[in-house]
């Protein structure tokens, strides 16, 4: 009879968890978002306040950061925009989508200097109940231009939940044809995102080694870094 | 035993409710998330029709296209017609050359830039006069740099090239010392450091005057008074 029970048991977990839509909800934490275009401009601030209890977690003393991956759309010829010729290629997937970091950068976390420390003025680390915020002002962008995002919080350089993600969230902006920015939709990400961005990861990956020289005025390295190994809390 | 089916079915019941009771904390997708997914799914097909169709032009077709796309000032990353033409092994060079000499000025440069990428024995036999009055009438005209890139951080292909035209960039380059309009820099983190040093097109001019100079690691100043103080000495 146990042994049936565990069957049945185990037969209702994989079927849960094998439907559509059965699935974690990959947010262990709450998301701020503040912002207003100016002109084409767009000054913002995205805030992630990690609460492991919501998980069932406890992750102490855990440092949490972001990444950002961005894909970037001109509704006039119709193809996606890059600010430089580094994120095409090896570097996008197949979708156009590709880790936000400027050329010179190793690492592919969004404020993580090639001296190892995360820059200030892009992201502030964060810990549990302690707020990780991530700064951009995406700009220049020419008129009828689409700007999306998706940042991830996750941990980083951390004793405990090491590398494990901990939300996702999407926010964007539109260029209008006089070029002038405003919001279009911020909210929490949606399901295909998350591996859009673990396509990213791969993408980051695959091109590091090859990448040469990034020097970003704090220090050099001989070839970009890769991300480690990363899944959801 | 009934009792014993019987519990074993709640249980059942209870973990299946349980581990779904998840999949509710996960709401449906509301308006605002459907609109941005219906969206960009719109769009990713609308760009990837494009890259299809510029896979379909063949080569004069793409020549033109890439034409217009330079004197619209696309950068060369962002170019359609660039990006297809930098995957072909049979692009001819001597075509190349022709559209260059043709438009020897900053609406030649893609067509330039293209012939480095794909040739650079053709390149190389454009003289450096022609490469660089292009390379500089094109900085001079640019509305963004970001086919130059931002010096102190990163270079791209226009900016090595104009480094290789070398003396032939001098004059001009020496001329565009004296042009203190903006030279902005569009993207995410791009146009943050953009923002924050706000280069003019004088400092484009004076780094690559000092890098064309021999100084290989010359570093801007951030303080556009210090540039300006390098400025004046350079256009001695």
């Amino acid at each position: 009879m146990k042994i049936r029970i565990l069957a049945k048991l185990a037969f209702a977990a994989a079927l849960c968890y094998s439907l559509t839509g059965c699935q974690p909800t990959f947010q262990c934490g709450s998301w701020v978002f503040t912002g207003t275009p100016t002109g084409n401009a767009f000054p913002l601030n995205d805030t992630f306040t990690f609460d492991p209890s919501n998980c069932g977690q406890s992750c102490a003393g855990s440092q949490d950061v972001m990444i950002q991956m961005t894909w970037v759309y001109d509704e006039t010829t119709h193809t996606n925009l890059y600010a430089s010729d580094q994120p095409q290629g090896a570097r996008s997937t197949p979708n156009g989508w590709s880790i936000d970091r400027v050329d010179g950068a190793a690492h592919g976390y969004y404020g993580l200097q090639n001296n190892g420390t995360f820059y200030s003025g892009w992201n502030t680390p964060g810990g549990p109940g302690t707020p990780t915020t991530l700064i951009d002002e995406p700009g220049g962008w020419p008129a009828n231009t689409y700007f999306y995002a998706v940042d991830v919080a996750v941990c980083y350089d951390s004793r405990t939940c090491n590398n494990k993600i901990l939300g996702y969230y999407f926010w964007s902006y539109i260029l209008n044809s006089s070029d002038v920015g405003q919001k279009f939709i911020t909210a929490p990400a949606w399901k295909d995102l998350d591996s859009e961005f673990q396509a990213a990861l791969t993408a980051w990956n695959n091109w590091a080694p090859t990448s040469g020289t990034e020097y970003d005025g704090t220090g050099t390295f001989s070839h970009a870094i890769a991300f480690p190994a990363m899944s959801d809390l | 035993m009934k009792n014993r089916r019987i519990l074993s079915t709640a249980l059942l019941l209870l973990i299946a409710a349980a581990g779904c009771a998840r999949r509710q904390s996960n709401p449906p997708l509301t308006d605002d998330q459907n609109k941005a997914k219906g969206t960009m799914d719109a769009q990713m097909q609308a760009a990837a029709q494009t890259a299809s169709d510029y896979h379909a032009m063949d080569n004069a077709a793409l020549l033109s296209k890439l034409l217009e796309q330079s004197q619209a000032q696309t950068e060369y990353f962002n170019s359609p017609a660039y990006r297809e033409l930098k995957t072909r092994t049979n692009v001819d060079a001597t075509a190349l050359v022709a559209q260059v000499k043709a438009n020897n000025n900053a609406g030649g440069l893609l067509p330039l830039l293209l012939l480095r990428q794909l040739d650079n024995q053709a390149y190389q036999g454009v003289p450096a006069e022609m490469r660089g009055h292009i390379l500089t009438d094109a900085l001079a005209n640019a509305k963004y740099f970001n086919s130059w890139g931002l010096p102190d951080f990163y270079l791209e292909d226009a900016a090595h090239a104009t480094i290789e035209a070398g003396k032939a960039a001098t004059p001009a380059l020496k001329r565009l010392l004296a042009d203190t309009r903006p030279a902005p820099v569009f993207g995410s983190q791009e146009a943050m450091i953009s923002n924050q040093y706000k280069y003019r097109v004088c400092d484009y001019a004076l780094f690559f005057l000092k890098v064309i100079g021999g100084q290989e690691n010359f570093r801007l100043p951030e303080s556009p008074e210090e540039r300006d103080a390098l400025i004046k000495q350079a256009a001695r």
